[in-house]
């Protein structure tokens, strides 16, 4: 009875596990001087596709592996306003109407959570879905108030960058074996 | 009896709850990133205040670039009027001689504050050395750094010339000098806008 129990306990998640296997996560942010854009390619992430058509995904990096092309912008402030105490940027959401294998390109709606510099906010974000050798291409953009993320919003010759940033993804999950 | 007690308390229960909707901050398709220790959170906190002070120094800096460059522009007019008023056809009236010493004076002492700001500013983040606008700015306040200091050897030497006719030469090594410190800092100011 114990073992069935542990069994029942230990089984994995109904629904198919999609790992990311490579992908870019960028941030815009404007400045009345110039815009910046930085990239990462550190990015990990899971997408589990359940019967049901609906798709939970986690992806998540690094804030200090973004490279905007200024090392002191990237390595120090006042660019880099992100605490080290909260080193990760996060988005879990949900997306339904999604089964896989896709036959062709497709929009969702993700009901998400955006996590940056330690502090949560609700996001809707639209992704477009198209099959990917063996997988999905997500890509996907959304503004987020750097203000209600509680980051203190980096200045340049004392003008501080606006509040709206951009995110935006590119991804390629597949299948695991 | 017992019936009609087990009856009521169904009643009174209700409707079955639903199951707990999940919001997306229940997902945990990734592996928890692992707790850190007592020592990581007090090196995060320490880097924390370390990268704070850098960020107000570096704003100060942003402030005296702006201070420096402006106290800058002025030496080099004032210095220019200057050598328009002695070599120039200007009576050699020494009318913009203070001025431009005041300015001279200024100008170096806000560089300097300026580029201590940037130099002893803490920098607990190791980052890779490569080309790129602050590398750029670096080099430039570098060779604008060599002008400051041949400026002010220069001035010194240009005011002990006074009645020899080797002061001209030297004031027009001065004044090329000079343009090349303004046209240097400048560019280590600009090039932080792109």
């Amino acid at each position: 009875m114990l073992a069935l129990v542990a069994v029942l306990l230990c089984a994995p998640p109904v629904g198919q596990l999609l790992e990311l296997r490579e992908g870019t996560l960028t941030y815009i942010v404007v400045h009345k001087l110039h815009e910046v854009r930085g990239t990462t390619r550190q990015v990990e992430g899971r997408a589990l596709a359940q019967p049901d058509g609906t798709v939970r995904v986690q992806v998540r990096a690094k804030v200090a592996s973004f490279d905007s092309g200024n090392s002191n912008r990237d390595e120090h402030p006042p660019w880099r306003a992100w605490s080290p105490l909260a080193p990760v940027a996060e988005v879990r959401g949900t997306l339904s109407g999604v089964n896989l294998p896709l036959r062709q390109g497709q929009e969702a709606t993700m009901h998400a959570t955006v996590e940056l510099n330690g502090e949560k906010q609700a996001q809707d974000v639209a992704v477009k879905l198209e099959p990917a050798d063996a997988g999905v291409r997500a890509t996907f953009s959304f503004p987020i108030s750097l203000d209600a993320f509680k980051v203190e919003r980096p200045e340049l010759l004392l003008i501080k960058v606006e509040d709206r940033a951009t995110i935006s993804g590119d991804l390629r999950f597949e299948a695991t074996k | 009896m017992i019936g009609l007690a087990a009856a009521l308390l169904l009643s009174l229960q209700g409707e079955p709850a639903a199951p707990p909707q999940e919001t997306p901050e229940d997902i945990e398709l990734l592996p928890a990133p692992a707790t850190p220790n007592a020592e990581t959170v007090a090196r995060q906190q320490q880097l924390d205040r370390e990268l704070r002070t850098r960020r107000k120094m570096l704003q100060l800096h942003q402030l005296g670039g702006m201070l420096t460059l402006a106290s800058l522009g002025a030496t080099v007019i004032f210095g220019e009027l200057n050598y328009l008023d002695k070599y120039g056809g200007g009576g050699d009236t020494g009318r913009w001689y203070e001025w431009h010493r005041i300015s001279a004076f200024t100008a170096a002492a806000v560089f300097a504050g300026t580029g201590a700001l940037a130099l002893f500013a803490p920098s607990p983040l190791e980052k890779p050395k490569r080309l790129d606008t602050a590398m750029l700015h670096r080099i430039a306040m570098g060779v604008a750094t060599a002008g400051m200091v041949t400026q002010i050897v220069l001035g010194f030497v240009t005011a002990s010339k006074e009645g020899s006719l080797s002061q001209r030469d030297f004031a027009l090594a001065h004044q090329i000098v000079g343009f090349a410190t303004f046209g240097a800092t400048a560019v280590g100011f600009g090039v932080l806008t792109f």
